[in-house]
């Protein structure tokens, strides 16, 4: 059946032309169009095959327009001359190909979204948005189905005629159910080659809020515990360990900028407001060589640009902190700001009345963000974060005043600039400071403080040249300041004795290339390198030590003299494999190497001390390499996915600390560490239902982490204090309907490794512990299960929206200690605590500490 | 009967700013794996004294009575003199100087032991003390006294070792109580380190007194090597078990042949005190 709506004879290229088709043969169609223009049509009959049939349906197109959808798109050159049109087949080398670039953005918002896919299921091929929502792929001209699709957002699906350089932004709107996770990835999309589960997770602002949180918030870092491989210290702690590496192995990374503790009140709180986050992307494997300076993870957190559509607030109110947010636009579709802003309130749970003035008890965090797009080609985004914590006695009413301070400040500016089609880039510039405070007398204002600051210049270049390959290319220089720490008292007559502890200056440069590739669609390869230089330099004091690291001498560097040099090269390899839709096999190998580290014995789950240190003449630079091979597979409705990777890791030149080290205050710090290597491997497995109402995953990891450091635990291998070999977490997420959503999780975590005594001795009216081999026992395993429930007060659609969100954090109460202690006593009145009386002897406790029971939490929550 | 009251200990607040935290008697199996070891408790100061060196021997269960290494053959020499010290009470461990000695700045004294067949020995110097400054103490509510100083906890020159001993056995009104509940021992330092775990201890007892009280302060002067020790100890002792623990280690030791413990010379100086109403 042939229907033509315009049959006026034609020549005009802007001539409108309906022409519809079904199962007609080309030489019919050739004949229609000669009737329906005026053009004539030549062409060899053996050259075409013009009785194959073909379906067309084309509504108010050009006539040029036409003849590409009829002709380019078959793979018939056409062309023009006077009232003839000639065609003939495409050779191989004539095969034009376009690009089809934009961003992928909110419709209501116009925020960027990052991540999101687009697939064309004719050509099995697809993309992702990057982390500034612009996307690129190259294609053969021709007419496309286009799916567009992101976590939470309705996906599209269009038809696109591609026959030339197009740019092109994609509005995607929210889910109407306000659903999270409707859509984890689009049909067809894993296996595609174009996004791996396998080394990374990505955890979009709506998957964070389905987990439970601590304390009615989403926590970002507690969230990492539910990724299998990466498991947190425990209750009220940020400091995790991914696939058997220490917690400062971790880079933490807000809009580009490295944050150095990432914690508030000690670790029960993560440093960042939820509401201000984006996105989150968790890197614990296969690198990509545009992130280095950490052995185990990166976390890539991308914060809110700002609503470029109109002005609108959000807020949490809960018993224990608040936070307010602003977003808008300042020139509408043009810039936007974001403001938020978080503080404690905590003062409520002060002891009691008589002791309210004597402390305080506060943080707070402000996450600024300003972005301008100047025009499609470039667009600025400047992004300030400040957070600080006070912890403090501050008036005598014992033997003495104490205090901890610490705090960070950020601020990043980046350029997005759309060279073309296929050039993308980043430049970006930042400092980040963090200053921690520990007060020995808040009253005489005695105290210890370190410090670290970095500054940094970084260009990341995105080339997508053909449709099977993107290439990545960049450099960073940066200038690293740190005080290890020092001591200021009050007293001159003691501050004048006080040795002081030589400064770190460093500098450092680094410089990547990388290439992903396709080959054919059962095969990518990933590889890249980085390159990774560091210097040291003066006004300092360089130690040397013996063979016994007792000093024996040093040198004082003038100020600009390097004294410390180093270069290392990091290969990043993986190769996927995609034996059928929806699955892929995965091997990867990396190195990593990291030149700054914090130098703590402390095996306390709280943020205690920072002291950073960078990698120098006495000490080595940490590497690791790292194996891993891993599977993921999609079911066949494509609700489920599931995964198992396993992983094999060599870390080099790993610190480890004297017994006793002195680490607080020590201008020969370095002579306290001890090297050697470190070895974990594991596999780790992941079901997870990734669409519907009801939706989460279970995961489960067996891992081991093993040091062997000279001079420690008689140079034997020994398990690492974060060496959790079993761990489980399960997340469910349930939204019935519009009013209520419902999620909980249950983890749990073999018991870290501790040293307890195999004896003991009596010492000036003290009773020791002796030890035997360095972490012989361990703690009760860890569990524990948290609940939520979000009741929706406002309808479907509603401007202002509101709710109530109740969490139970450790809903069972479960005490799960840190500590196993043989040095208390049971007072009078039944309180446990270390005796201050000698004189006769005491009957000593074995006792547990622990954080967190059940801890409940009202908020409420809202939008407009 | 102790005066000891556990008012709201200095870090109170923290458990309850870690919100619900909670600190309990657990039965903790230990693996003792061990072979008890001779522990020298000994030290000889700058006043004229018969000096006392305490052996014992090291134990593996929780709470039991230190051996007490009996029988030992036990000398202290310098490079012009030695002690030989006697064990007395017979049996009880603890080995006594017979004549009264005192020992010397800058001399470097030797402990030898010689203890079932194995021999042991420890060399230590006594190095100068600044003069004492007595505590300071405090009436509280309760109508009791509270020390509420007793020296800087830092001192990067000059680390020293209280040992504060309170009598108020001959206070009126509690004559009639058994004098060792009317007595308390505490002990303080000063050290030329910082530690976290010092600045944020656990929770301890505190000790109150009454007027009248008798207070006895020593100081000792400590070599780098016994602060060294002590500090080690403290660290696994009265500092133990916060929030902020560092990782756990055996003690060093300045004693040959495998004992345990610390042989040290100090500089010492005293002060008698009694509390005024």
């Amino acid at each position: 059946m042939v229907l033509m709506i315009n049959s006026a004879h034609s020549q005009d290229p802007n001539q409108q032309i309906s022409y519809t088709v079904y199962q007609e043969s080309l030489k019919k169609i050739i004949r229609d169009l000669d009737h329906i223009t005026s053009y004539h049509f030549s062409y060899n009959p053996k050259a075409i095959d013009a009785d194959r049939k073909l379906n067309i349906k084309i509504e108010n197109k050009s006539i040029h327009s036409c003849f590409d959808i009829i002709f380019t798109g078959n793979q018939i050159q056409w062309q023009i001359i006077g009232k003839q049109v000639i065609l003939k087949p495409f050779k191989k080398s004539d095969k034009k190909t376009v690009s089809l670039s934009g961003y992928i953005r909110d419709q209501q918002t116009g925020e960027v979204l990052i991540g999101a896919s687009m697939w064309f299921p004719d050509a099995g091929v697809g993309t992702v948005s990057n982390a500034f929502g612009f996307y690129s792929i190259s294609l053969p001209a021709a007419e496309y189905i286009v799916a567009v699709s992101y976590i939470g957002y309705q996906p599209t699906k269009d038809r696109l005629m591609l026959f030339q350089d197009t740019r092109f932004d994609y509005n995607l709107s929210p889910s109407v159910l306000e659903m999270a996770a409707v859509e984890i990835v689009d049909e067809n999309f894993v296996g595609s080659g174009n996004v791996s589960f396998l080394g990374a997770m990505k955890l979009g602002s709506k998957t964070l809020s389905e987990l439970p949180g601590f304390a009615g918030d989403a926590d970002i870092l507690k969230a990492l515990d539910a990724i299998p491989g990466i498991a947190n210290y425990g209750d009220g702690s940020t400091l995790f360990y991914v696939r058997g590496g220490g917690s400062d192995q971790n880079m933490l990374l807000i809009d580009d900028a490295p944050i150095y503790n990432p914690s508030h009140l000690f670790g029960f709180f993560t440093a960042f407001a939820p509401d201000a986050i984006k996105d989150v992307e968790a890197y614990k494997g296969d690198f990509p060589a545009r992130f280095g300076g950490r052995l185990s993870s990166v976390i890539d957190i991308r914060t809110k640009d700002g609503n470029m559509k109109r002005i609108g607030f959000a807020g949490n109110l809960g018993p224990y902190s608040s936070n307010v947010s602003v977003e808008g636009p300042i020139v509408k579709d043009v810039s936007s700001f974001y403001i938020s802003a978080r503080r404690s309130n905590l003062n409520w749970l002060k002891p009691d009345e008589s002791l309210a003035n004597s402390f305080d008890l506060n943080f707070f965090d402000i996450n600024a963000k300003f972005n301008y797009q100047l025009n499609s080609n470039n667009r600025f985004y400047l992004t300030i974060y400040g957070g600080k914590d006070d912890f403090s006695r501050i008036s005598q009413s014992s033997l003495k005043t104490f205090g901890i301070s610490w705090n960070n400040v950020l601020g990043t500016l980046r350029w997005n600039h759309v060279y073309n089609d296929k050039l993308f880039s980043n430049f970006t510039v930042y400092t980040s400071r963090y200053n921690y405070f520990l007060y020995t007398d808040k009253e005489l204002n005695d105290f210890w403080t370190s410090s670290i600051e970095n500054s940094s210049l970084k260009s990341d270049f995105t080339y997508y040249p053909f449709p099977s390959a993107t290439f990545r290319f960049g450099m960073e220089i940066a200038s690293h300041n740190i005080d290890p720490g020092n001591v200021y008292f009050s007293d001159p007559a003691i501050q004048k004795y006080v040795p002081k502890v030589p400064e770190y200056h460093s500098r450092s440069a680094a410089f990547y290339v990388s290439g992903d590739q396709h080959f054919g669609k059962f095969l990518r390869f990933h590889y890249g390198i980085r390159l990774s230089y560091w210097e040291n330099a003066g006004n300092t004091t360089r130690h040397y030590y013996d063979v016994n690291y007792n000093v024996i001498g040093e040198d004082v560097i003038p100020k600009g003299e390097v004294y410390y040099r180093d270069l290392r090269p990091e290969p990043r390899i993986s190769l996927s494999f995609y034996p059928w839709s929806g699955a892929e096999l995965k091997l990867s190998y990396n190195r990593t190497t990291q030149f700054i580290q914090v130098l703590s014995n402390s095996v306390s789950p709280f943020t205690s001390l920072d002291v950073w240190a960078p990698s120098g003449p006495n000490i080595e630079p940490q590497y690791a390499d790292q194996l891993a091979i891993g599977i993921v597979r999609q079911s066949g409705n494509k609700k489920w996915l599931i995964s198992s990777e396993g992983f094999l890791k060599k870390f080099y030149n790993q610190i480890d600390y004297r017994d006793h080290a002195n680490m607080l205050y020590n201008s020969y710090l370095e002579g306290e560490l001890r090297f050697g290597t470190a070895k974990s491997y594991g596999i780790e497995l992941m079901l997870r239902k990734t669409s519907g109402r009801f939706n989460g995953w279970i995961a489960y990891t067996w891992s081991r982490a093993l040091k062997t450091i000279e001079g420690i635990n008689q140079n034997q291998e020994f398990p690492a204090f974060y060496d959790r070999p079993h761990d489980v977490n399960i997340n469910l997420s349930y939204t019935p309907g519009h009013r209520f959503k419902f999620a909980a999780a249950w983890y749990f975590l073999s018991g870290g490794a501790i040293t307890t005594p195999i004896g003991f001795f009596n010492y000036n009216g003290y009773v020791v512990p002796i030890y035997g081999s360095k972490n012989n026992d361990r703690l009760p395993d860890y569990h524990r299960m948290d609940i939520s429930a979000e009741l929706r007060l406002h309808k479907a659609g509603a401007r202002y929206q509101h709710n109530l969100v109740l969490t139970l954090y450790n809903l069972y109460g479960r005490k799960n200690p840190f500590s196993i202690n043989f040095n208390k006593v049971m007072g009078d009145d039944g309180k446990i605590v270390i005796p201050t009386d000698l004189y006769g002897g005491y009957e000593v406790l074995s006792t547990q500490l622990s954080v967190a029971g059940l801890i409940p939490s009202l908020n409420y929550t809202f939008r407009f | 009967m102790k005066l000891r009251n556990k008012i709201n200990p200095l870090l109170l607040i923290l458990p309850l700013l870690l919100i619900s935290g909670c600190e309990e008697r657990i039965d903790w199996l230990l693996k003792p794996d061990y072979q008890s070891v001779l522990v020298v408790d000994g030290m000889i100061t700058s006043e004229a004294r018969q000096h006392t060196i305490r052996l014992t021997t090291s134990y593996t269960q929780l709470n039991s009575e230190p051996g007490k290494a009996s029988g030992a053959q036990v000398i202290i020499s310098d490079k012009d003199s030695s002690w030989t010290l006697t064990e007395f009470p017979v049996n009880s461990g603890l080995y006594r100087t017979k004549p009264f000695f005192a020992a010397k700045l800058n001399v470097q004294y030797t402990l030898f032991i010689s203890y079932q067949s194995q021999v042991y020995s420890a060399k230590a110097t006594m190095v100068k003390g600044n003069p004492l400054v007595p505590v300071h103490y405090q009436k509280k509510n309760n109508g009791l006294f509270q020390i509420n100083w007793i020296a800087n906890p830092y001192n990067p020159r000059k680390p020293a070792m209280f040992t504060i001993f309170l009598d108020w056995s001959g206070v009126p009104g509690y004559s009639d109580i058994p004098p060792d509940s009317c007595r308390a021992l505490i002990k303080a330092y000063s050290l030329p380190t910082l530690d976290v775990s010092e600045v944020l201890a656990p929770e301890a007892e505190k000790v109150f007194f009454p007027a009248g009280t008798v207070i006895t302060e020593l100081k000792y002067s400590l070599s780098d090597e016994y602060a060294a020790f002590l500090r080690a100890m403290l660290l696994e002792t009265s500092w133990s078990g916060g929030f902020f623990d560092t990782a756990p280690a055996n003690l060093p030791t300045n004693l040959s042949g495998g004992a345990l413990g610390f042989f040290a010379v100090c500089e010492e100086h005293s002060v008698r005190i009694i509390v005024k109403p």
